[in-house]
This record gives structure tokens, sequence and C-alpha cells, in this order.
């Protein structure tokens, strides 16, 4: 078995059945890493020596007899958003360099438990705030696809690790779109899941009420496998929720059997005319394609969709203002030299530590929350998430998921949008009502566009709903092989 | 950047015409009771791991320049024990 061929799920089934030695596919991961990644940009800490440690305690536990967790031996990379303990965590933020956490994520508890190797953490956009991992305050990550173009973002390391064959999966977390979007800029598959079905204790909170949590894998039952590890109630969250975890991997192998009796959703306002025609073209063929599966395709309609953005605006900026007051150079992380009195050890720290994007929004975010323009902002925002969260409930009543692109654009050049923040913040438009909604959503491939760049499909379920998510894509995959296909550059 | 947040505060002003009259606000993306854990006292970070990143500190304490005047009437002081 070699990689990058080998799916996640193949390699866990080789390890558990005693045909390959963990120690033997991290080696391979590790090698393709310090090979391909100088021209990347995917990890921002490669642990090597615990990578061959975890796996050899894999090889141990097998010649013990013992019975290996469900992902034994497949090697992961982890966004530097969720605290691994002993581990250096920055979220891309020079305010955070140098902190190693004194406890675990539950995420990445669960993962580790489950047999999985950790080989280092991800690089994103300081803060999980961008779309294409430009904001990074120590480097760029390239497009496994063409190195001229972004990955997408937040989660771009993540995604372009996936994509590149420098992990078998990966960890990232979607406020906005920061794991569907790089999923369908890389060609991967990205899942955002229901808010509070994957635990956010331990990873550094941006926006609370819209922090999701997610996987990334090469295939959808790659991607359904780490979920199922990850989801699941933890007392460390108090808004997780208390309900089993579903059969994913049931549900995306149920999706080859064909799609009868499913009812997709297809939103008008997610086909607006500024859309990109190939990426129309592709998204078109897919759902037509989920069709011949066996699906009817019904219309729906989100009709407050215009206002997601300034919506999710609103809301993420107040949230992250209050979130980000935490670093102050006092507990952990940068501190200013030479600070004479306390206010000036905050502001000259906040000043050098944070980059230019957490600045707007910790900026945006005080405005939008000050006495007398609270309401106006922050609580109007609060009101339109309810009518764009009824807008999916509507929808949910006359379909079982709802089928969209997941990116109005390609992968885009290096610098194209980060001269206007708010052209950035449109990459998101068609990804950001599900994280109001708090409903779960996945991406994968579905085509190239003339300069070979990934288009991805996106499935929108109802709350809970991770299973219909699943299975459609499934089906999708099971009749198409854009998933095969890999980077040229990296093959 | 003055200008980068005026723009953004343009289109979101956009918000201003969508009828909210009578919409509960969504403080949550599910529907969400606190949940109280039983009051009992279990196993918190020992005060050196919780200080191990700490850019300062001493004994069991965060250090950060002088807060209040000194005895003396002398200022703020990074060098203050």
């Amino acid at each position: 078995m070699t990689v990058p061929g080998a799916t996640a799920v193949e390699i866990a089934d080789a390890v558990r059945a005693g045909k390959l030695r963990a120690r033997e596919v991290t080696e391979q991961y590790l090698e393709r890493v310090a090979r391909l990644d100088g021209a990347l940009g995917c990890y921002l800490l490669v642990d090597a020596d615990g990578a061959r440690r975890r796996a050899d305690d894999i090889d141990a536990q097998k010649k013990a007899g013992r019975d290996l967790g469900p992902l034994a031996g497949v090697p992961l990379g982890i966004k530097d958003i969720f605290c691994t303990k002993g581990l250096e965590t920055t979220c891309a933020s020079k305010i955070l360099r140098g902190f190693v956490p004194p406890y675990e994520s539950t995420v990445t508890a669960r993962l580790a438990a489950a047999g999985s190797v950790t080989l280092g953490k991800l690089n994103m956009d300081e803060f999980a705030m961008g779309s294409s991992t430009e904001n990074s305050a120590f480097k760029p990550t390239r497009n496994p696809w063409s190195t001229a173009h972004v990955p997408g973002g937040s989660s771009g390391g993540s995604a372009a690790a996936v994509a590149a064959g420098l992990c078998a999966g990966a960890t990232g977390t979607d406020t906005g779109g920061s794991i569907r979007q790089p999923a369908a800029l890389c060609g991967i598959v990205g899942m955002k899941p229901t808010y509070g079905r994957v635990s956010r204790y331990g990873v550094v909170a941006f926006a609370s009420s819209l922090d999701h949590p997610g996987p990334f894998g090469r295939t959808v039952e790659d991607t359904a496998a780490l979920l199922e590890v990850m989801a699941g109630v933890d007392p460390l969250d108090a808004t997780s929720i208390p309900a089993p975890v579903g059969a994913y991997r049931q549900a995306a192998r149920t999706g080859r059997e064909g799609l009868k009796g499913v009812r997709l959703g297809m939103p008008a306002e997610y086909f607006h005319p500024g859309m990109d025609a190939e990426i129309e073209a592709a998204v078109r063929a897919a759902i037509e394609e989920l069709a011949k599966a066996g699906a009817t395709v019904v219309p729906v309609s989100l009709p407050n969709s215009k206002y997601a953005i300034a919506t999710y605006y609103l809301i993420c900026t107040a949230e992250a203002s209050s979130n980000l007051a935490r670093y102050d150079g006092v507990k952990y992380g940068l501190r200013a030299a030479e600070a004479k009195s306390l206010e000036e050890l905050y502001t000259r720290t906040r000043g050098e530590g944070f980059g230019a994007e957490p600045k707007r929004r910790i900026m945006l975010g005080a405005y939008v929350l000050r006495a007398g323009y609270y309401e106006a902002y922050y609580g109007k925002a609060l009101r339109a998430r309810r009518k764009i969260a009824d807008d999916f409930a509507a929808a949910f009543s006359q379909c079982d998921a709802i089928v969209t692109p997941t990116s109005p654009v390609s992968a885009f050049k290096f610098g194209e949008r980060m001269s206007d923040p708010l052209q950035m913040y449109l990459a998101d438009i068609l990804t950001v009502a599900p994280n109001l909604a708090g409903i779960p959503a996945i991406s994968q491939p579905c085509g190239f566009t003339r300069g070979g760049l990934p288009i991805g499909l996106q499935t929108i379920g109802p709350a809970l709903g991770e299973e219909i998510c699943f299975r459609v894509a499934g089906a999708y995959e099971s009749r198409t092989d854009w998933h095969k296909r890999l980077p040229p550059e990296v093959a | 950047m003055t200008s980068d947040l005026g723009a953004i505060l343009t289109y979101v002003d956009a918000l201003r015409e969508l009828d909210t009259a009578g919409v509960e606000a969504m403080t949550h993306a599910v529907p969400f009771d606190c949940p109280l854990r039983e009051d009992r006292v279990e196993p918190s970070l020992p005060v050196d791991e919780a200080l191990a990143n700490a850019p300062r500190r001493e004994a069991s304490f965060f250090q950060v320049p002088r807060i209040v005047p000194g005895p003396g009437g002398g200022g703020a002081s990074e060098d203050e024990p």
C-alpha cells in the first residue's frame, strides 16, 4: 500500500488487520511532508518524533493482540486552532507564538484515542479570519492544483495538505465556510456538522455561536469515519448536543445504492447571475447526476439569503471582539517589551500581536456592540439570523437536503482579494447561512475549471441531518471519479 | 483601515431594509438550556502548569506592571517585585 493512493479507511483497515504497520504509513507521510511541504506551506509544525512514537505505540498494541481503534495508524494533520497538549498552538497569530497548551482539545483527544497519528499542526488564516489563508501571520499556503492560487481558508493548510497527500485526513473549523470553501478550492471533501455535534472544548474561540469543528477527507467515507470519532456529547462543552452519533459511514455507503425517494431542494438564490459560468455548469450537471441516481429535484426558496453576509459579519465581529479580549499579554503568548503600565502592556501587546484582519474585526465588533448602536446592529443581526434559519426550516418541509455550489468562484490568485476585505468576505456568500442556522453541510469535488482548478458541490441538511448529507455525497461520489484525481505536481 | 471599515459598515447597512418586527432574536444556533453539573470539586490544572506559559510570573502569580503607586509615591514600574 502506498500513499497518497490509499484512503484513511483503507489505511485503518490494513493496520487493524495487521497487514500494514502504522510506523510504515507514518514514515511514508513524513517523507512526503519533508519533500513537498517546502513548496506548499501546509504545516506550521511537524511533530515527526511524536508521530513515530505514536505509530510505534499502535504497532505495539497490535502485537500485544489488542483491538485497535477505528482510525488505527491514520496520519492526520490538525488545524493549528485545536489545543494540543505539549505541542505549540498558535492559531497562526504572533500573539500566541510559543503558546504550549497545558490541555488537549476534545476533538484531538478523541482522534488519538481512535488510534490516529498526529503528524503536525496546519496553517490557517490568523484566528480563522479569512478565506484564503493569506492572513496567516507566518506564511502563505499554496493550492496543490496551482501554486499561483490560494487554497481557500481559513482552514487552507488542512485542505491543501489532504489534497496533496501530506496527511490522510485533517481537522478544521468552519465559522462561515472555513471547512467547505477550502475543501471546494482544493478538490477534497469537507464537512461542517450541526452546531454542537462536535465539541468546541480546546478550540481557540473566534465566534462562539458560529464556530463548528469538523473533518476533511479525500473521500466521503473517510470524512464520515473522522466525524464518527470527532462527534458526540462532551461535558466540557455546554453547547454540545446529547444525541447519539449517527452512522455516517453507513450513510455514505447507502448512497452508493442510489437516492430513490430523496427530495433535493435547489434554491434559486444560490444560482445568481454573477456566478462563474463554469461553476454553475458543473454544479447543475452534478445535480442532474443526483437526479439520475434516483433523487427528485424540487425548487425551493431561501428568500433572506442576500442578508446572510451582512448578518454574519455583524455577529461574528461582535463575538470576536469579546473572545479576543483575552489576549492581553498577561497569562500566555506575546507580551510587548518595556511596557511601563498595565494599560500600555495591553495596548502594545495587542497592537504588536494581532494582524490587520483580527484588528479590523475587533474594532468592527466593538463598534456594533457599543451603547446606542447595539440594537441597530447586533440586535438587528440576531433577528435577521432567525429569519435566515426559518427559511431553511421552511425549505426542509419540502425537501430532505439542499444542493448548491460551495463557492461562487474557483481558487483565486494570491493578492487578488487582499486589498479589499469586503471582496474577501463575499467569498463566503454560499457557505455562511448554514453557520447562522447551525445546520450541517458538506462540500465535495464536482469538476474542474478549464484552468484545472477544482469546483465544489455543497449539500446542506436539516439539524442533525449529517446522515442525509453523507448519503447524497456518497451517491454522487460513487457515480463520478473527480475524487480520484490527484494534483499533478504532487502525485 | 478607516475606509475598509467604512465600506463594510455601508454594506451591512443593507440589513436596515429587512423587516424584523416581532422576530425573536436568535442568540443560539440550536435550542439550548445551560446544563448544570453536580456541584462537586473536580481536579483542576496544577498551578505550575497553569503558569507555564506566563510571560512573567512570581511565585504562584502572573506578574504585571505595578497597578497602584508604591508607598514612596513612585509610579508604575516593570521592575517592582
